[in-house]
């Protein structure tokens, strides 16, 4: 958004807020009262006709399946990109199973939940890895501060919240933490202090002070993002650690704004793709503990979803299934062969059900060890 | 397939000495094209490539071959679920909406929420001002600008003592 346009919306917001400021209480409780409703039941709406009518139409015909199509060059970063379709007659989902949303607590819903397993004894596991993307800055960039938060098993945005507004870490608001985290989330796809202002709802003056104090505590990456330009321009590509590269011949553009834009992806490219091959490291490895411990026709891999892994497996053998996903994706000894240690941990939170949207924390399903 | 002078072939009219010649040719640049890739490559690209990526390839066909069930049980409950949440939703919504006005109108909307300027306001509307404008100008009632409009409200009650 232009410097203008971000005005304008600023103009326009404040005197919305003043005309909100005039109305009576009773009006108030009416108003939020219809906005709640019209909200939930757009989304409601939503959630119906994309993803209940479109499968039921749709499953008369082609049978009750969704194939999801991976590709391992659909992305410039690697990501896998992903196609669903119904039945085998490739008819297209007209959603990625990639973007099926999240259980809606709010609303009691869980669109997840239809998707289940082929068997009635089997088990269905998602296992994601956590602040990935935060870990892999940390350890790139070498970002001491964050590395600590990582190492101790401090909440890494609380911590962020305590060096950047100079409290203790138990004195943190929940506002503090919540513009943290936003801030920590910003460097890493390229954001600035307006889309701190508008995500967290704070000043831009306010935002900007928070990510030069960002700038100051995590200094290092800052110090990446210059190494990271240096050699954009140099060589006129990006390269992760397991050498993937990405091109970015535009940076030799006159136009400044194109060269912004393209140091933004080189900078992103290097965090992204190093955690979604990290995580093609993890299946990697979990496929060698699949053969080695002969699971080939009782466990397989249903999909990857962005930092996550999904795993349909035989009941009986799924708590050592779990055990050997936990192991792929936190000790990843496919990945350590091919870049060494990693200077954080990482974290894996994992969840048994018997459909995609149900699952329960392992330990509350087999205990913590 | 064409031929060189834009007529139709098959392989299988196509004498065997050029149908071997040709694979021949394609194997022979595709050879080609690999070196010039792998130069291109660094080793150790070349590596995650081989250790990874191929044997994945097979993986991700199969995920791709069995698929992900649907449970339609579940399916139906969750329709008729998605049902009564969206009636008890609209009913609430025409306790304050005038009847006869339609909440998938953008103009309705834009009458029965803010204030005038061009807006005709109807009977019970609340005159506030829109927080955002479409492209075309007109006070806009996307998601995010009713959001917007909830966390104010929302906001405001809660300085005046009501959470």
């Amino acid at each position: 958004m232009s410097r203008k346009n971000w005005k304008e919306k600023e103009r326009l917001e404040e005197i919305c807020r003043f005309s909100i400021e005039k109305l009576p209480t009773s009006e108030l409780l009416r108003l939020e009262k219809f906005l709640t409703n019209l909200l939930a039941y757009k989304k409601l709406d939503k959630l119906d006709t994309t993803f209940v009518k479109g499968p039921k139409r749709v499953i008369e015909n082609y049978g009750p399946k969704v194939h999801c199509d991976f590709n391992i060059d659909g992305t410039v970063t690697g990501r896998l990109s992903c196609s669903t379709y119904y039945g085998n007659n490739r008819q297209p989902m007209g959603v990625s199973f990639h973007t099926l949303p999240n259980k809606d607590k709010k609303l009691d819903v869980n669109i997840r939940n239809i998707y289940s397993v082929d068997r009635d004894h089997q088990k269905f596991i998602t296992a994601d890895y956590s602040t990935m993307e935060l870990r892999v800055l940390a350890h790139l960039a070498d970002v001491r501060e964050m590395k600590h938060a990582f190492n101790s098993g401090l909440d890494l945005h609380s911590h962020t919240a305590s060096l950047i507004f100079e409290k203790n870490i138990e004195d943190v608001q929940p506002d503090e933490r919540s513009q943290a985290k936003t801030a920590n989330f910003l460097i890493v796809y390229g954001g600035g202090a307006s889309n701190l202002s508008e995500v967290v709802g704070i000043s831009i003056q306010k935002a900007q002070r928070v990510i030069d104090k960002h700038k100051e505590v995590y200094h290092e990456i800052h110090r990446l993002m210059l190494e990271t330009e240096e050699k954009v321009r140099q060589f006129k590509y990006v390269e992760n650690p397991f050498g993937r590269r990405r091109h970015l011949p535009d940076i030799d553009s006159p136009d400044a704004g194109m060269q912004h834009r393209v140091l933004r992806q080189a900078f992103n490219m290097i965090i992204q793709s190093t955690a979604s091959d990290i995580l093609l490291c993890a299946d990697a490895s979990l496929m060698n503990y699949i053969r080695y411990h002969n699971y080939k026709d009782r466990v397989r891999i249903a999909a990857n979803v962005h930092d996550s892994m999904e795993v349909i497996c035989d009941a009986d053998i799924a708590p050592i299934v779990c055990h050997l996903i936990i192991k792929s994706m936190k000790e990843n000894p496919v990945a350590r062969s091919l870049i060494g240690e990693f200077s954080v941990p990482f974290e894996v939170e994992l969840e048994v059900g018997s459909t995609f949207g149900d699952g329960i924390p392992m330990e509350e399903c087999y205990g913590s060890d | 397939m064409l031929t060189k002078d834009g007529s139709k072939t098959d392989f299988a009219n196509m004498p065997i000495e050029e149908v071997a010649r040709g694979n021949a040719l394609d194997v022979f640049y595709t050879l080609d094209l690999y070196y010039l890739l792998e130069e291109s490559l660094s080793d150790h690209f070349l590596k995650f490539h081989s250790e990874v990526i191929e044997p994945l390839n097979s993986y991700l066909a199969l995920q791709t071959y069995n698929g992900i069930v649907i449970d339609t049980t579940k399916l139906e409950e969750m329709e008729e679920s998605l049902v009564q949440k969206k009636d008890s939703a609209l009913k609430a919504i025409y306790t304050i909406y005038p009847e006869g006005k339609n909440i998938n109108s953008s103009k309705d909307l834009r009458e029965f929420l803010y204030c005038d300027e061009g807006i005709n306001p109807v009977e019970g509307s609340f005159n506030v001002y829109w927080p955002e404008t479409t492209p075309k100008g007109a006070p806009s009632t996307n998601a995010e600008s009713l959001a917007f409009l909830l966390k104010e409200v929302t906001r405001e009650l809660g300085e005046r003592g009501h959470e």
